[in-house]
């Protein structure tokens, strides 16, 4: 295990400098001048000259690569352009609010579409795998914007059974995120649903399945018990492939719903070009990502006995 | 209990578990206004407001020498710590303020006791000499630079010094030289400030209005240091309690804000402004001699898009608002508000906006510098479509640069834009052939002509202007390609004079048309402002001769013929002038809308009873379509799980 873990930790250091080096040549050569953008209507071009310096726009591209491998290995991505305040403590601020929704939402979501894969698996081919099916099919295949729409318009505003916009820190945060948790299960439930019922089907079909159910364990039995623990690796894999995602926020969630989490200090810190603090989100999507992949692939050791590094 | 019924009785039930009030802030105690911006503000120092979501958060909180007049229309200005408007020297380039006594600054932890100081003339000085210092490199310096005597040369030398100290590798303070004198800045005692100019500015007093030169103690600055612009610490009447740049501003009341009593007219004749008696009749002056602050406090909330906001409003949780151009039709369709609307008993209050939306020609492009095709360009456009489509008809056609309610305003004068807003293909055709492009063929190359509009990405206004621009400029048989850039790369194209034609909007910063002119004028080109890059050797001399006027039909007369000129010569094709149709809810009083200061808040008041009774009887939650919802969910896994599974 401790070779393997060394190999893939080696493995990703080339593509953590890999997209370090994309995200600043897009900022450095595509993103314009955001020193002119920090100075008004009419700055001199002495008032642009220092910005540029002040922000260490100036420093040729290969400076400006070996301080952000710097800022990545010692996570300290310097300070927000437009907040003038650390970008780990925009990072800490919002990390809260974040998680606040896309916990909830990815534990119940998970715990829904495993609960229905099972059932839809169970009931194969039956009305309510079909029924289950297609919606799952036309979940998918609608934008998620849509269903944030359609989701605030008419559960906060027709119905007015959930607040339009807003957050509150403490116990009261339910009360602000329940709308967008519940978006943001239907959301995830139909791809979810589709990728897990193939999983359970497959075990179900398997001979161990048709030999509990020959020795006379009851149904419930065979599909918890049996099943569902055959079923954990491939579940496990996507589940921990998405943790990162539930981190880095949701734009959509938190612009929508006023949620003050990382998705919108990302949207802003875009709107500003406030560079550090995108480059710093970026690379700690990607560091996550990198992390939980490996992590994956430790728990599929764990949980499998007949996987061998 | 069976698997299934388990389910079927969690469905039917979890409708239940659901659905509380949607009350955003329930419980919630006094008179506050509850505001929700489409925009984030980026600092609260005010050497660094220049974008109108920091100036909104912001004008709460400080005070300068002078503001807005909050009614008067034409503008006016009125005393804000000054005492009274200045004393003006003979030469016009002295003013000296005297300031109210007795004003203190809001109680912050950054004063050894907690306790806010009072405010004097060595403040003022302190403020300006932070404003000009070279490591705040402010956004607004333009409106200063060259006028205050000694002010650009303190900024030199300090600049100068810092660098070469730093260069030694010396240890140098962040406001390096901020103690030096600057002859135009001084305090002449206590009370009094005196300002000296190196040539008369006629805007001057306009430019003090703005948040630049507000006041704030140094001990703030030293205190919060880059956190400054976080903590804001003024004399305004209210004070910031909580603020989370990306969710929202909390303010309450300052409980030590100066003596200051809303506009009286009826009871002192003094007080009148032109029009007073209408602003009356509308119900604005109900507070009318009243002490400030009315409020409690004030909540902003940044609510970026559109329809979170427009709900937001609906639903009563925010006192006013100008509705997304998507939400228009809805709010006030034919130009009248709906009758839900009126049935609510709001407001429309609309507003015509200090600015021009324009598209800009590159005078310097070796094609857009014939203007005979600027001026064909011109009449092919499609302007009432512009007002109709692309501001849902919350606009007038910009037939003049300078936009209504400043003087120079003419809007009879326009060879280039017809009467009603449509295009003039025929004449915009024989002007063409008159460019030496007929047909909209380029008899170089025997193609036609093709012209590159540099256009702001993300913006679906601009987006939209961009398709029917290539549009219109087809009729000619001109093509059109389309550059999208983010704002910061347009800036730079600008900046490098490499683009072609560009969508821009000026918004003004003082009611004076020299804000937009300046725009226009030869030496200003780029990397300057003049994005046009046009130069005209008659138009620059009346700028120059009209930048030191003071207000008079003289001047007037020398602006109305610079339009002109922009006419006729076509830099920029006039767009529109965009109109906001402000909304208020009918528990809001003494609200006057404008977007040229926002100081204006601080007169509004809001009925919290008739608040919280409206709200509540218009946000009564329907459970009834979820409860159905779960039922039927319930029979369908009833009935489907009971149909058994297949073997």
């Amino acid at each position: 295990m401790i070779p393997f873990l060394i190999r893939r930790l080696l493995y990703a250091v080339p593509v953590v400098l890999g997209v370090a080096a994309i995200t600043l040549a897009l900022f450095t050569f595509a993103g314009g001048d955001p020193a002119a953008k920090r100075l008004g209507k009419n700055p001199s071009p002495e008032a642009v000259e220092r910005m540029r310096k002040e922000m260490h726009l100036d420093d040729p591209f290969a400076v400006q690569y070996v301080e952000f491998v710097r800022q990545i290995g010692s996570f300290d991505y310097g300070d927000s352009w437009e907040r003038k305040a650390p970008v780990r403590r925009i990072f800490l601020d919002g990390i809260g609010p974040t998680l606040s929704v896309s916990v909830p939402a990815f534990l119940l979501g998970a715990l829904i579409a495993v609960a229905l894969a099972l059932m839809v698996a169970w009931y194969r081919g039956s009305l309510f795998d079909r029924t289950m099916t297609v919606a799952a099919i036309a979940g998918i295949s609608v934008s998620s914007l849509i269903y944030v729409l359609i989701g605030q318009w008419l559960f906060a505003d027709q119905l007015r059974l959930f607040p339009i916009w807003g957050y509150e820190y403490g116990w009261r945060s339910i009360y602000f995120v329940a709308l967008p948790v519940l978006i943001w299960i239907v959301l995830s439930v139909g791809t979810d649903l589709r990728y897990f019922r193939t999983v359970a089907l497959e075990e179900i079909g398997r001979d161990y399945v048709r030999t509990a159910r020959s020795k006379g364990l009851p149904e419930r039995k065979v599909l918890f018990k049996h099943v569902l623990r055959n079923c954990s690796i491939p579940i496990i894999t996507r589940l921990t492939i998405v943790v990162p995602f539930l981190i880095t926020g949701s734009f959509l969630m938190e612009i929508f719903f006023g949620i003050p989490g990382l998705g919108s200090q990302l949207y802003a810190a875009i709107r500003e070009s406030d560079f550090p603090v995108v480059k710093a989100f970026t690379m700690i999507g990607t560091l996550l990502y990198v992390a939980f992949n490996i992590l994956a692939d430790v728990l599929y050791a764990l949980f499998d006995p007949r996987v061998r590094f | 209990m069976s698997f299934r019924t388990v389910l079927a009785a969690l469905s039917l039930g979890l409708p239940l578990l659901v659905g509380c009030s949607p009350d955003p802030y329930p419980g919630e105690h006094g008179k506050i206004l509850h505001v929700s911006l489409r925009l984030m503000p980026k600092s609260f120092d005010p050497t660094e407001i220049e974008e109108e979501g920091s100036g909104k958060c912001a004008a709460h909180v400080y005070d300068g020498l002078l503001m807005y007049h909050p009614f008067a229309r034409p503008y006016r200005l009125m005393p804000a710590l000054a005492e009274a408007m200045p004393e003006v020297s003979e030469d016009r380039r002295t003013y000296t303020f005297r300031l109210r006594k007795g004003v203190r600054f809001q109680d912050d932890p950054c004063f050894p006791d907690g306790k806010g100081r009072e405010v004097t003339a060595e403040d003022f000085v302190w403020c300006f000499k932070r404003f000009a210092h070279p490591v705040v490199n402010t956004p607004g310096w333009w409106l200063f630079d060259g006028w205050v005597e000694g002010l650009d040369a303190y900024r030199r030398q300090v600049d100068e010094e810092r660098n070469a100290l730093l260069a030694e590798g010396k240890d140098v303070p962040e406001l390096y030289g901020i103690d030096r004198d600057v002859a135009g800045v001084r305090a002449v005692d206590r009370y009094t400030l005196q300002l000296r100019l190196t040539r008369p500015y006629p805007q001057f007093l306009w430019v003090l209005a703005m948040p630049y030169t507000s006041a704030y103690p140094k001990e703030a600055v030293a205190y919060y240091r880059d956190e400054f612009r976080n903590h804001p610490v003024g004399t305004g009447p209210f004070q910031v309690t909580e603020y989370n740049p990306v969710y929202r501003a909390v303010y309450r009341r300052n409980p030590t804000y100066r003596e200051d009593y809303f506009p009286d007219p009826r009871d002192k004749p003094e007080e009148r402004w032109e029009g007073w008696e209408e602003d009356e009749a509308e119900g604005l002056l109900v507070n009318a001699g009243k002490r400030m602050p009315l409020l409690d406090g004030m909540e902003i909330r940044f609510i970026l898009e559109d329809q979170p906001r427009w709900l937001y409003f609906k639903a009563g949780y925010s006192d006013f608002l100008n509705p997304p151009k998507d939400n228009v039709a809805e709010a006030i369709p034919g130009g009248d508000l709906s009758d839900e609307m009126k049935a609510r008993g709001t407001r429309l209050r609309p507003w015509p906006e200090l600015g021009t939306v324009y598209s800009c020609l590159n005078c310097k492009d070796p094609v857009l510098a014939n203007v005979e095709l600027r001026r064909a360009m011109a009449l092919a456009f499609d302007h009432k479509w512009t007002v109709d489509n692309l501001y849902a008809g919350q606009a007038i056609v910009a037939t003049s640069l300078i936009p209504p309610g400043v003087a120079g305003f003419d809007p009879a004068y326009h060879p280039y834009h017809s009467e009603d807003g449509r295009p003039r293909i025929a004449e915009a055709r024989r002007h063409l052939a008159a460019a030496g492009y007929p047909g909209g063929r380029d008899p170089a190359t025997g193609r036609p002509l093709r012209i590159t509009l540099s256009n702001a990405a993300g913006s679906k206004t601009a987006e939209d202007f961009g398709i029917r621009f290539r549009d219109e400029m087809k009729e000619l048989g001109i093509e059109v390609d389309i550059a999208r850039m983010t704002f910061p790369q347009l800036t730079e194209v600008m900046r490098k004079a490499d683009f072609q034609v560009a969508g821009l909007a000026w918004g003004f910063d003082y009611p004076d048309a020299q804000n937009i002119l300046q725009l226009l004028y030869g030496p200003n080109k780029a990397p300057g402002i003049n994005r046009a890059n046009f130069e005209n050797a008659e138009f620059d001399r009346l700028y120059e001769q009209a930048a030191v006027m003071e207000d008079s039909p003289e001047r007037t007369r020398l602006y109305v013929r610079m339009a002109h000129i922009v006419a006729d010569e076509v830099p920029w094709i006039t767009r529109t002038h965009r109109i906001r149709p402000n909304l208020q809810q009918p528990w809001l009083t003494g609200f006057k809308y404008t977007e040229t200061s926002y100081q204006f808040w601080r007169y509004s008041d809001v009925d919290a009873e008739a608040r919280g009774r409206l709200v509540l009887e218009w946000n009564k939650p329907v459970r009834w379509p979820l409860a159905v919802l779960g039922a039927l969910f319930a029979a369908f896994l009833v009935w489907t799980l009971n149909q058994g599974r297949r073997p």
